[in-house]
């Protein structure tokens, strides 16, 4: 037997041996003094998400996001905020002009990576965001979320290296899918990222009527204008109005480049895409109700979806991601219109 | 203070040579100085002790603050303060700067005349105790020939400002924090005050400089200590739980448990008034340590001190470094154990404490009257020790039911 404070004089040769071993030993001694060290953080950590881009010569040309808006919808506490970028005559640019995480919002779940068929936003592990503001400080925008590559592979190597294969291997099935199809459209159909030129369609659509660059109309205007005259030029009413309203000499009117499409536009609603396509074909009607973003969620662009399934190559009507419900529903709605279904 | 007025002379006289070499007043103030009246040779042998105490103990209570804290971190494995000068040493320094600039707020249905004077009181008392405490051989502020009487009295008045403090908050935290100080001190005081008595008896004299004095000489001035007879080792560790107890030092600090009562009798106080009960919290604590040293260890006693300039400084020595070795032992203690129920407080005082230090009087009655030393060294220790067993037998034969979880497993 003990005698009384036994256990006592035992608490103080442990409290004496940790004093002791603290000075001698690292292992005891586990603070990590912060501000001038820190303690690595493991590759698999996640704090807010970043944009991945290319090329360090030019970030935005480079970045992989093409504002299809996937990430936006997903976002369980919508936190993202996404503006499509057009250049001055409102085409769509495939790259986002605003790009907005509010990570006083963001719950770091992680969804937007894993819905993004880009692999364009990545999780950084980077935690210290601390702000002198509640509001404004906490949202990110583009350029400070632009992060190249390389600094992906630096802070995640595994996973980057992984993303990295696997994007290299899609470009080059691409490339072989592009090269029989690019001969008979005699287009230059570049093999190369996810943001490359569409393909020539299958089905050419009919032809369509270009406003000039320099004809002086806003974007607004313009696409409206193309919009109307396509219309009309398709429903063969007042065919030959077509070059006087262009009024310019030569207007290369028949030089439609492929795209050309007055309904592909995200900015306009289901129901103003399909009233620009009433006289179209079902494969333009079909396009008309995808969600016009040239996502390749389905592993199209928004023309090649419409057209595969207008041929019958594909059947199934829900692979447009952004278009969610209601594009799926218009897929079905129109091709049992057109009795294909 | 006799010693300080004997030398005061010489000092103004130094002085004099020093400021001799101003002009204008130079000359003057040297003449006054080098035959100073009576009165001012007095002022001076008064103010030099007082500027000491002032000076001295606040300095050393802001480094045991700090060395607390370090050595704390030490002993749970962290670091501790190091952000304020090379090792934290300004630390002291930046914690009266914060306490200084903080908001000074008085609960508005407090008593605002009590709550303000409770930390000014807290303080008094624990700089007056230092008046008695030798620092040096027969360097002692005032000599007095009841010094250790003098010492419980003015500790014991401590625990007034506590009350005043709790009571005045009108805060049910402050209020339990102060009933439990009360009970505390009241009862630790009773073997506190036995243990010493021992003490007293041994050294004949209720003077702490003539303790001090009974404990020099044998070999190296060491082996007369106190604390190397039987007696004096009983006494000492009998003292040393109560002055503890006194100060509220872990793990006797249940008047400001603040994993119960927030911080007890000063949960109602922030910035400078805080810093006033703990300065006074800590300077009774090292006081109590002093008089721990000068009665048990032997005082300024140790290899080297004695009369004369080169002694005495020895002999503060001595003193300064046993201090620091109270001090760090309560720092230690602080870090290892946990504090201690209200009720076990209680029955350990009363029920192996008192028993103890009144067994330890008759030991010391043995020893004087036993007069061949092996004889009261076997006779003393054998007595302490079957006591001391029958003692632990008793209270830990306490029949204490195993508790039995029903819900929790
Ligand atoms: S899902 Fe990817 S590509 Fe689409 S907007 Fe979000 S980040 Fe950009
Ligand atoms: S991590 Fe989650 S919450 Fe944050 S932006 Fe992405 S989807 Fe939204």
């Amino acid at each position: 037997m003990g005698f009384i404070g036994k256990g006592l004089f035992e608490g103080m040769v442990v409290t004496a041996r940790n004093f002791v071993g603290s000075y001698f030993d690292k292992e005891r001694l586990v603070t990590v003094q912060y501000p001038e060290e820190r303690v690595q953080v493991p590759e698999n950590s996640r704090t807010f998400p970043f944009l991945v881009f290319d090329k360090d010569s030019d970030p935005v040309a480079s970045m992989r996001c093409v504002a299809c808006k996937i990430c936006e919808v997903e976002c369980p506490p919508q936190c993202i905020y996404i503006v499509m970028d057009r250049d001055e005559k409102g085409k769509p640019q495939q790259r986002p002009k605003v790009f907005d995480i509010d990570i006083s919002v963001c719950m770091q779940c992680q969804i937007c990576v894993e819905v993004c068929p880009f692999d364009a936003i990545k999780m950084d592990n980077n935690y210290e965001k601390s702000q002198y503001g509640r509001f404004d400080e906490l949202v990110e925008h583009l350029p400070e979320l632009l992060k190249s590559n390389e600094f992906y592979n630096k802070i995640k190597p595994t996973e980057a290296t992984a993303v990295d294969a696997k994007l290299k291997a899609d470009a080059e099935k691409k490339a072989k899918k592009a090269a029989p199809a690019a001969k008979p459209a005699a287009t230059a159909a570049k093999p190369a990222a996810p943001a490359a030129p569409k393909p020539a369609p299958v089905a050419a659509p009919t032809a369509k009527i270009a406003i000039p660059d320099d004809a002086p109309f806003t974007p607004e205007q313009r696409q409206w204008l193309s919009g109307y005259l396509s219309t009309v030029a398709a429903s063969g009413v007042a065919p030959a109005a077509a070059a006087p309203v262009a009024g310019t000499p030569a207007a290369p009117a028949t030089e439609a480049p492929a795209g050309n499409w007055p309904w592909h536009d995200p900015g306009l609603g289901m129901q103003r895409r399909l009233d620009l396509a009433k006289e179209t074909p079902i494969a333009d009607k079909l396009m008309a109700a995808m969600a016009q973003t040239d996502c390749h969620a389905c592993g199209y662009d928004c023309r090649g979806y419409a057209d595969a399934i207008a041929t019958g190559a594909e059947t199934d009507l829900s692979l447009c991601l952004p278009g969610e419900a209601e594009t799926a529903n218009m897929l079905k709605k129109l091709m049992q219109e057109a009795g294909k279904l | 203070m006799d010693q300080v007025y004997k030398v005061a002379p010489q000092l103004l006289k130094f002085l004099s040579y020093l400021l001799g070499w101003l002009p204008w007043i130079g000359k003057p103030v040297a003449g006054f100085l080098s035959n100073p009246p009576a009165w001012f040779l007095l002022a001076v042998a008064i103010a030099i002790p007082i500027l000491f105490v002032v000076s001295v103990f606040p300095g050393i209570f802001a480094y045991t603050t700090l060395v607390e804290r370090k050595a704390l971190g030490r002993i749970q494995n962290r670091i501790g303060p190091n952000r304020v000068g090379r090792w934290g040493l300004l630390q002291p320094i930046a914690d009266g700067v914060k306490l200084l600039t903080k908001e000074d707020i008085v609960p508005r249905s407090a008593d605002k005349f009590v709550h303000f004077l409770a930390p000014v009181i807290a303080v008094i008392p624990s700089v007056l105790l230092f008046s008695v405490v030798p620092v040096g051989a027969g360097l002692v502020p005032v000599d007095l020939n009841i010094g250790i009487l003098f010492a419980f009295a003015i500790s014991t008045a401590s625990v007034l400002a506590l009350f005043m403090g709790g009571w005045a908050s009108r805060n049910k935290f402050s209020l339990l924090g102060a009933m439990r100080a009360v009970a505390q001190v009241v009862s630790y005081e009773v073997p506190m005050v036995l243990a010493a008595v021992a003490v007293v008896m041994a050294a004949g004299s209720l003077s702490t400089l003539a303790i001090a004095k009974a404990q020099g000489g044998g070999i190296l001035n060491v082996t007369h200590w106190f604390v190397f007879r039987p007696w004096g080792f009983v006494g000492f560790i009998l003292f040393t739980i109560g002055a503890m107890a006194e100060s509220a030092r872990t793990p006797f600090d249940i008047p400001e448990a603040e994993s119960e009562i927030i911080a007890g009798y000063h949960t109602e106080y922030s910035g400078f008034k805080f810093a006033l009960f703990q300065l006074g919290e800590y300077l009774a604590s090292i006081a109590m340590a002093g008089i721990t040293v000068t009665m048990f260890l032997g005082g300024y006693n140790g290899p080297g001190s004695g009369p004369g300039i080169l002694g005495g400084l020895i002999s503060m020595f001595w003193f300064f470094a046993k201090l620091g070795g109270m001090i760090v032992l309560t720092i230690w203690i602080r870090g290892t154990w946990p504090r201690v129920r209200v009720d076990q407080l209680m029955s350990f005082a009363w029920k192996v404490l008192l028993p103890m230090s009144i067994v330890n009087i008759v030991a010391v009655g043995m020893w004087h009257y036993i007069a061949i030393r092996p004889i009261a060294w076997v006779v003393t220790t054998l007595w302490l020790v079957l006591w001391f067993i029958t003692l632990s037998k008793l209270a830990a034969s306490e029949n204490i039911e195993k508790r039995e979880y029903r819900y929790a497993s």
